[in-house]
């Protein structure tokens, strides 16, 4: 992967990271709020950071001709 | 237990994916360094996520989280209501249902997708709490199906057997006649309001 790949998995770790925080959070105490903000804002944001490492994988294999 | 899982995995999820943000120059280099970074930002987080999800769902069908609203705190009092005739009462204190989750088990509609309505429901209350203007009466959202009492009593003796419901039996069946019609007392706030409790007490 090139310098662009590695910014871009970098960024998705990134939000994966910030999701999953978002998550650990709310496991420690449940609200109606907490459950609000874990399931609209944490779980997404995990979903975001794993598709763009499935973007930036999928563009490299596209570059090494693999696909 | 599970929750505690829960945390934990999420916990290495996060350490974990924080650990590949700092890696990432030199494993996208190396096959078993993408392999890992393919289990860190895809794989662990999106299951870990999953479980995190269920551990909510969960929790948020139980009777302290309803109650975590202070609007919701006389509706909690209402399950020590001294009022055997009170719905709510009758059901908390004679442990009829699951008392961890007496009020999703009353206020879910058991179709098939009564759990996510109760879910989009909860999302409206939440919406009111902190965007909109409490109303001073609480009121459904629409009438009380009479098939969320048949989930549990339909079968059950002292219903199918019982003299008062011999005559209409095919009306509560076909929701023609509400139970709530003659069990009129679901919250008894009446009591809750002159702090008329009931605990129990073993004779001495």
């Amino acid at each position: 992967m090139g310098t662009k790949n590695e910014k871009q998995v970098r960024r998705g770790l990134l939000l994966t990271g910030m999701g999953l925080a978002i998550e650990v959070g709310a496991q420690f105490y449940w609200t109606p709020m907490t459950f609000v903000v874990a399931a609209s804002v944490g779980v997404p944001l995990v979903l975001l950071g794993a598709w763009m490492f499935m973007q930036a994988a999928w563009r490299s294999l596209k570059q090494k001709g693999a696909l | 237990m599970a929750q505690t899982i829960v945390i934990v995995a999420l916990s290495l999820a996060l350490a974990f994916a924080a650990f590949l943000h700092f890696g990432v120059p030199t494993l996208l280099h190396t096959h078993w360094g993408k392999l890992a970074l393919l289990v860190g930002a895809v794989v662990l987080p999106v299951v870990t996520s999953a479980g995190s999800m269920a551990v909510g769902f969960h929790q948020s069908s139980r009777t302290v989280f309803c109650l975590t609203c202070h609007e919701m705190q006389n509706h909690g009092k209402s399950l020590f209501a001294d009022n055997p005739k009170s719905l709510v009462a009758a059901h908390y204190q004679n442990r009829l249902v699951d008392r961890d989750s007496i009020c999703y088990s009353c206020h879910k509609d058991y179709a098939m997708f009564g759990d996510v309505k109760a879910k989009l429901n909860g999302l409206r209350h939440v919406y009111v709490h902190y965007l909109g203007s409490i109303p001073n009466k609480f009121a459904l959202y629409q009438p009380y199906p009479n098939s969320n009492c048949l989930h549990c009593h339909a079968d059950a003796r002292r219903f199918v057997e019982g003299q008062a419901h011999a005559g209409v039996m095919t009306k509560i069946l076909s929701n023609q006649m509400s139970c709530l019609g003659c069990h009129n007392v679901a919250h008894d706030m009446k009591n809750v309001e002159a702090g008329n409790f009931w605990q129990a007490q073993y004779p001495q």
